[in-house]
C-alpha cells in the first residue's frame, strides 16, 4: 500500500469517485454522510466471530466450498481474472475446487448466476417486470463483477506496467495483454449457460424487487436524508427471508459496497466474500445492478431529468423507477439514444422465445437474434417515418409516378391520356422586367445611402403637374387624393379583369357542351362589376385620362356591351381635347381607333353621327376644330366620322341631320386648311370626297386637295 | 418481420447476423458478424476480424466485438461464405502481413515526397496542406 507515495495519497484505497457513474447530486450529501459510520458495518462487536458468520452465510449462499472452514480466501490468480471476466463458469482449476456436497446446487447456482447475467447482458433491456424472470437466485456481486467487467478496481501493479486496458483485453484493468484468441475463445463458454439459463423458472421469492426496492424517487430521497436505522445481520436476514420490505436506509449503493469491500480487504482478495453484514446489503442492489450496467454504461445522456440520489448509482437509476417512470424514460430514450433499446414487457419472453426456435435452425449461432424483433420494428419505424411525406408529387415526383405507373395506376408512356393539362393560376403575359428610372447622362442607377439600406435604388415615376401657384394648397391636396383615388380604383379593375380572364379561360379549356359551372358564372360576375364600376359618375373620364386606365378598358373592350362601348366613344370625343394633350406621351388613343371605327360603323344612321361629331364640338368649345385637327389623333377620329358620315349621307332624309352635317364638315375642312402644315394622320381616309358632298366652295376644295394629297403622300411614303 | 422493401430506401436490418465485411473511412476493413444496428447504421459487429491486405496477400487480426460509428463506414456487404473458400489470395501471418503492410506504405510515402518534389520544381506548390481530407478514399 502506498501511502501519499507518487500520487500524494494511499493509492491502495479504491477512487471515490469513479466517473461519470456518480455524477450527479453525489457533492452535498457525500459531505455530509460519513461511510465509515456504524451503519455501514453495523454495530462491531469484538466479541462476535464474524468470519463464522460470513462463512454460514457463504454456504448458505452456496459460494464457498464448504469443505474448507479455514479456507476463505480463494486463491485467484492474475490470469483466472482475466479469464473470469467474461461471463460462464469459472476457470477450471478454480471450479473443480468446488466440492459439492449438496449435490448440483453449488454447481448450478454458480451456472445460474452466470447464465442470468449472460441472459441479461445478451438482451440488455430495462424491464422492470422481467426483473423476476431474469434473477432467480441472489447473485454473488463480486465474482458477478469480476466475471462480467473484470475487476473493479485496478491492482496497484497496474500502475508499474505501460500495457493497461485496451479493445484487445478482457478486463479494463488487464495489465497484461491477454492472447488475443483466447478472449475470443471465452465465448464457447456462455453457449452452455445460455441454454441452462433461459429454462430457469422465475421465481418470486424477492418481492423485495418490487416492493421494497422499487420506489419512488422521492421516497428514496426521504430514506438516504433520515438517518438509516441500524440493522444487525441476523434482523436483515431475518427480513430477507420473510419478504418484507426492508426498513429505510438499508438500501446501499453499489459504489459504497464495492468501497467497503476494497477497503475492507485488500485488492488481491477480490475474490473473498464479502463480510457477512454487508452481505445482505449486496444482494438487493446487485440483482439490479447485474441486469442493468450493460446498457446503462453507456452513456446516460440526461442525467438531469431524474434528480437522482446521491447513493444511488447511475446504473441503478433506472431500475427504482420504471415502474412510476417507465414510458417517460423509454420514450426519451428512445428519442435520444439508441443505446437503451426499447423494452416492453412481452419482448424479453418472445425475444427469448425467438433463441430456443433458433436453436433448432441450421445456421445455428449463439448471438444470433440480438435484436428482438420488437427492436427491428422500431427501427423500420423510424426509416419509414422518414419517407412519409404530405405531397409526394411535390417531394419527389418522379418515383412517386414511376412508382405508381408499376402498380398500374397511372397509364404508361405509350398511352393516350396521359395526365390532363393542368391549370396554372393566372399566366402572366404581360411581365416585363423591372427596370428603374434611368435619367440621361447619369452613370448607373440612382440610388441612395441610409443605415438600413447602403444601396437602395431611387425608382422616379412621372407624377401629376404641380399645382399651380394660385391655388388653394387644400384644394392642391385633395385632388391629389382624388388621383390617387383613380389610381387605386384603376388597380381594382385590373383585378377583376385578370381575374374575368382567368375564369374566361377556365371555362374555354372545358370541353365543349358542359353545363355552364362556377367559371362561368364568375365570368359574368366580373364583366358586371366592371361595367357598373366603370360607368358610375364620370369615373369613366377620370381613367381614360390615365393611361393604365386606357389600357384597361383597352383589354375589356370585348366584355363591354355595345351601348357600353357607344358610351366610351362618346366619352373619348367629348373629351377628345384634354385626352389628346395628355396622351402626347403615352400613346394609347391610337389603339382606340379600330374600336371607335367599330362603334361608328355599328350607327345605323346619321342622327348617331351627328351626335357624336356635336361632342367634339362640345369638346373644343368654339375655338374651331384645329386643335384637334391638329393632332395626328384628333384628325385620324375625324376621319374616320367623315368617313362613315359620307356613307351614311346619301340615306339620310332629314333636313336637319343633313344640315348638321355639312355644317360640320364644313368646319373641318376649314380647320384643315386653316392650318395646312402641321397636318399629320396615320389613317390617311380623307379625301375630297367629302366635302363635295356636303358642297364646299371650289376654292376651298382646291386647297382641300393639296393639303389632303400632302398628307396622303406623306402617309404613303411614312 | 415484415421488411417492408421500399424502394429508394437502404436498411442494414436485412444484414442482421449475417458476415459482412466492413470497408471504413480509413481504409480498414473489418469482417465480422452483424448485431445489431441502429438509425445511424453505427454498428455491433461480432467474431469480427481485422483483414489487412498487402498485394495478393493478407492478413486476419482477431478483433472480437467492435462497435462502429455509422458516419465511419464507407462501405457494407455481406459476404458469400461459398465464395469465401475460394479467395484467390494468399493468407499469411499477422506480424509478415503488418510489416508487408509497413513497407508498403514507406513506398507509397517516398513516391508522394518525390512528385511533390517534382511539382515544387515546375512550380505547383501546395502551400495548404491537405488538412481536410480525413478519408482514405
Amino acid at each position: 500500500m502506498e501511502d501519499g507515495g507518487f500520487f500524494g495519497f494511499d493509492t491502495s484505497l479504491p477512487p471515490v469517485r469513479r466517473g461519470p457513474k456518480q455524477e450527479i447530486g453525489d457533492v452535498e450529501l457525500e459531505d455530509t454522510y460519513d461511510a465509515l459510520n456504524d451503519e455501514t458495518f453495523g454495530v462491531i462487536n469484538a466479541d462476535d466471530d464474524w468470519e463464522e458468520e460470513h462463512e454460514k452465510l457463504a454456504e448458505y449462499l452456496g459460494e464457498i466450498p464448504k469443505h474448507d472452514n479455514s479456507k476463505i480466501n480463494v486463491e485467484y490468480t492474475l490470469d483466472d481474472f482475466e479469464e473470469s471476466a467474461y461471463p460462464g463458469p469459472q476457470p477450471v482449476h478454480l471450479r473443480n475446487a468446488i466440492v459439492d456436497k449438496s449435490g448440483n446446487t453449488e454447481f448450478e447456482a454458480d451456472n445460474e448466476d452466470a447464465a442470468n447475467v449472460a441472459a441479461s447482458v445478451s438482451q440488455m433491456l430495462l424491464d422492470d417486470d422481467d426483473i423476476d424472470t431474469i434473477i432467480s437466485r441472489p447473485i454473488n456481486y463480486s465474482r458477478m463483477e469480476n466475471k462480467l467487467f473484470g475487476q473493479m478496481s485496478p491492482q496497484s501493479s497496474i500502475f508499474n506496467t505501460d500495457i493497461v486496458g485496451s479493445p484487445s483485453t478482457p478486463s479494463i484493468w488487464s495489465t497484461q495483454p491477454s492472447d488475443i484468441r483466447k478472449s475470443s475463445e471465452g465465448s464457447p463458454k456462455v453457449v452452455s449457460v445460455i441454454s441452462n439459463g433461459n429454462q430457469v423458472p422465475p421465481i418470486r421469492e424477492h418481492n423485495l424487487l418490487q416492493e421494497g426496492l422499487f420506489k419512488t424517487v422521492e421516497e428514496l430521497e426521504r430514506h438516504l436524508l433520515q438517518q438509516p436505522k441500524r440493522l444487525t445481520m441476523e434482523e436483515l436476514e431475518r427480513n430477507l427471508l420473510s419478504n418484507r420490505p426492508l426498513p429505510s436506509g438499508s438500501i446501499r449503493s453499489v459504489e459504497e459496497i464495492e468501497a467497503e469491500l476494497t477497503r475492507a480487504h485488500p485488492p488481491q482478495q477480490i475474490g473473498m466474500m464479502p463480510p457477512p453484514h454487508l452481505q445482505p446489503y449486496l444482494r438487493l442492489p446487485p440483482p439490479m445492478s447485474m441486469s442493468l450496467p450493460p446498457p446503462v454504461r453507456a452513456p446516460m445522456p440526461h442525467p438531469m431529468h431524474m434528480p437522482l440520489p446521491m447513493p444511488l448509482p447511475r446504473s441503478n437509476g433506472p431500475a427504482p423507477l420504471p415502474h412510476q417512470q417507465n414510458s417517460q424514460w423509454n420514450r426519451r430514450n428512445h428519442e435520444n439514444t439508441n443505446q437503451i433499446s426499447p423494452s416492453s414487457n412481452d419482448a424479453s419472453k418472445s425475444h427469448v422465445n425467438e433463441k430456443r426456435q433458433t436453436f433448432a435452425a441450421e445456421n445455428y449461432d449463439d448471438y444470433n437474434g440480438l435484436m428482438s424483433t420488437k427492436e427491428k420494428q422500431w427501427l423500420m419505424s423510424i426509416q419509414i417515418n422518414q419517407l412519409i411525406s404530405d405531397n409526394p408529387y411535390v417531394e419527389d415526383y418522379y418515383f412517386t409516378v414511376l412508382r405508381l405507373r408499376c402498380l398500374g395506376k397511372l397509364p404508361g408512356r405509350d398511352s393516350n391520356e396521359g395526365p390532363k393539362l393542368i391549370m396554372h393560376d393566372r399566366a402572366k403575359v404581360e411581365s416585363r422586367t423591372y427596370a428603374p428610372t434611368q435619367f440621361a447622362n447619369s452613370l448607373g442607377k440612382l440610388q441612395v445611402v441610409t443605415y438600413t439600406a447602403p444601396r437602395r435604388i431611387i425608382d422616379v415615376t412621372i407624377s401629376q403637374s404641380t399645382p399651380e401657384m394660385g391655388q388653394d394648397p387644400q384644394v392642391a391636396v385633395k385632388d391629389m387624393r382624388k388621383f390617387k383615388q383613380i389610381l387605386l380604383d384603376i388597380e381594382k379593375m385590373y383585378v377583376w379583369l385578370l381575374d374575368l380572364e382567368d375564369a374566361e379561360m377556365r371555362v374555354e379549356s372545358l370541353p365543349k357542351d358542359t353545363e355552364p359551372g362556377p367559371h362561368h358564372q364568375a365570368t359574368i360576375e366580373y364583366q358586371h362589376k366592371l361595367q357598373s364600376f366603370l360607368s358610375a359618375g364620370d369615373r369613366l373620364q377620370q381613367i381614360m385620362l390615365v393611361r393604365k386606365g386606357k389600357v384597361l378598358i383597352l383589354r375589356a373592350w370585348n366584355r363591354f356591351s355595345p351601348q357600353f362601348q357607344e358610351l366610351i366613344v362618346r366619352t373619348i370625343l367629348l373629351n377628345c381635347l384634354i385626352l389628346i394633350r395628355r396622351d402626347n406621351i403615352d400613346h394609347v388613343l391610337v389603339r382606340f381607333l379600330p374600336l371607335v371605327n367599330d362603334v361608328l360603323a355599328s350607327l345605323e344612321d346619321l342622327q348617331g353621327l351627328v351626335s357624336m361629331a356635336r361632342l367634339i364640338d362640345a369638346a373644343q368649345k368654339n375655338s374651331g376644330y384645329t386643335s384637334v385637327t391638329s393632332a395626328k389623333v384628333g384628325l385620324d377620329f375625324i376621319s374616320l366620322i367623315l368617313c362613315r358620315g359620307t356613307e351614311l349621307m346619301p340615306k339620310c332624309s332629314d333636313e336637319l341631320t343633313r344640315g348638321q352635317w355639312s355644317a360640320f364638315v364644313h368646319n373641318v375642312g376649314n380647320s384643315i386648311i386653316a392650318a395646312p402644315t402641321a397636318l399629320k394622320s396615320d389613317l390617311g381616309l380623307l379625301n375630297l370626297e367629302h366635302f363635295q358632298q356636303v358642297g364646299m366652295e371650289e376654292s376651298k376644295l382646291k386647297a382641300l386637295k393639296i393639303v389632303l394629297d400632302t398628307l396622303t403622300h406623306a402617309g404613303q411614303e411614312a | 418481420m415484415n421488411v417492408a422493401s421500399l424502394p429508394g430506401t437502404a436498411t442494414l436490418l436485412e444484414d442482421l447476423d449475417k458476415k459482412v465485411i466492413v470497408v471504413l473511412r480509413d481504409g480498414r476493413t473489418l469482417i465480422g458478424y452483424l448485431r445489431s444496428v441502429d438509425q445511424f447504421a453505427n454498428l455491433v459487429l461480432h467474431r469480427t476480424i481485422e483483414r489487412i491486405h498487402v498485394g495478393k496477400e493478407y492478413g486476419d487480426i482477431p478483433r472480437g466485438v467492435f462497435i462502429v460509428r455509422g458516419e465511419n463506414v464507407a462501405l457494407l456487404g455481406e459476404i458469400d461464405l461459398e465464395k469465401e473458400e475460394r479467395i484467390p489470395l494468399k493468407q499469411v501471418g499477422v506480424e509478415e502481413i503488418l510489416e508487408a503492410q509497413r513497407l508498403e506504405q514507406d513506398e507509397k510515402q517516398a513516391k508522394e515526397k518525390i512528385r511533390l518534389k517534382r511539382l515544387k520544381e515546375l512550380g505547383l506548390q501546395s502551400t495548404v496542406a491537405d488538412y481536410t481530407h480525413d478519408d482514405a478514399f
